[in-house]
């Protein structure tokens, strides 16, 4: 029984645990990160 | 070599939000996960010749990611071993009241895990991944996932369950004093 109870929270924090990282925002190191790959890439096309 | 198209850009950006919440789940600290994420998003891109555009993008990063990270434990672990030391030694979680599990009491059990059954849960039990899907992500069999799974999610039951031998939990001499004395024992 409290068994049945631990598993469902357990399927619930489990999910929370990620949500709560991957509902923030994208921090700017990344956006920079794949600008400058991105104008890397253009300058070696060009 | 060819280089990223715009969409696959756009698609990397996306998903770093889900590539840090695999990345937090596996090594534990967010400084550690930035790392891991960046070390990702910058082989993704010079490898983009093995990305087949259109097949999935979000498996192919977790797949990076977790290979960098167990090959970065590989390498330091000699450092790793302690820590399992450390927790090994401090595996019981005692939550406050029976069946009220908080957020600390369950990532100190998720931590508590192996890594690759911590892995596998994730994957299949937060990131949404299937079986197969998983399997394929660490380089496994579907069998080796189903059993990880399995292994994870009993390996927690124990943990945050309060069993009948931890019923007072670390406190169980006091308690039994207090009782006795409170029934107007002989002390």
């Amino acid at each position: 029984m409290l068994d049945r109870m631990v598993q469902a929270q357990i399927g619930r924090l489990l999910r929370d645990a990620f949500t709560d990282v991957a509902d923030e925002p994208v921090p700017e190191r990344f956006v920079t990160l794949l600008a400058k790959l991105e104008s890397k890439d253009k300058e070696k096309s060009r | 070599m060819s280089s990223v198209s715009g969409a696959v850009k756009d698609g990397m950006l996306r998903l770093v939000p889900n590539l840090r919440a695999f990345a937090v789940s596996l090594c534990g600290n967010i400084e550690r996960a930035d790392d891991l994420v960046q070390e990702t998003l910058l082989k993704a891109w010079n490898n983009i010749d093995d990305f087949q555009e259109g097949t999935n993008l979000r498996a192919w990063l977790f797949t990076i990611l977790r290979n960098t990270y167990f090959s970065d434990c590989r390498r330091r672990r000699r450092e790793v071993e302690d820590r399992d030391g450390i927790k090994a030694a401090d595996l019981s979680v005692h939550p406050e009241q029976p069946g009220h599990l908080d957020m600390q009491d369950f990532r100190r059990a998720l931590d508590a895990l192996p890594p690759d059954q911590r892995e596998a849960l994730v994957l299949v039990g937060a990131a949404g991944f299937s079986y197969e899907e998983a399997a394929e992500i660490s380089g496994c069999a579907v069998g080796t996932i189903k059993s990880r799974v399995n292994r994870a999610r009993s390996k927690l039951i124990e943990l945050l369950s309060v069993s009948p031998t931890h019923e007072y939990g670390p406190d169980a001499a006091t308690e039994a004093i207090i009782s006795r004395t409170a029934r107007g024992g002989s002390y």
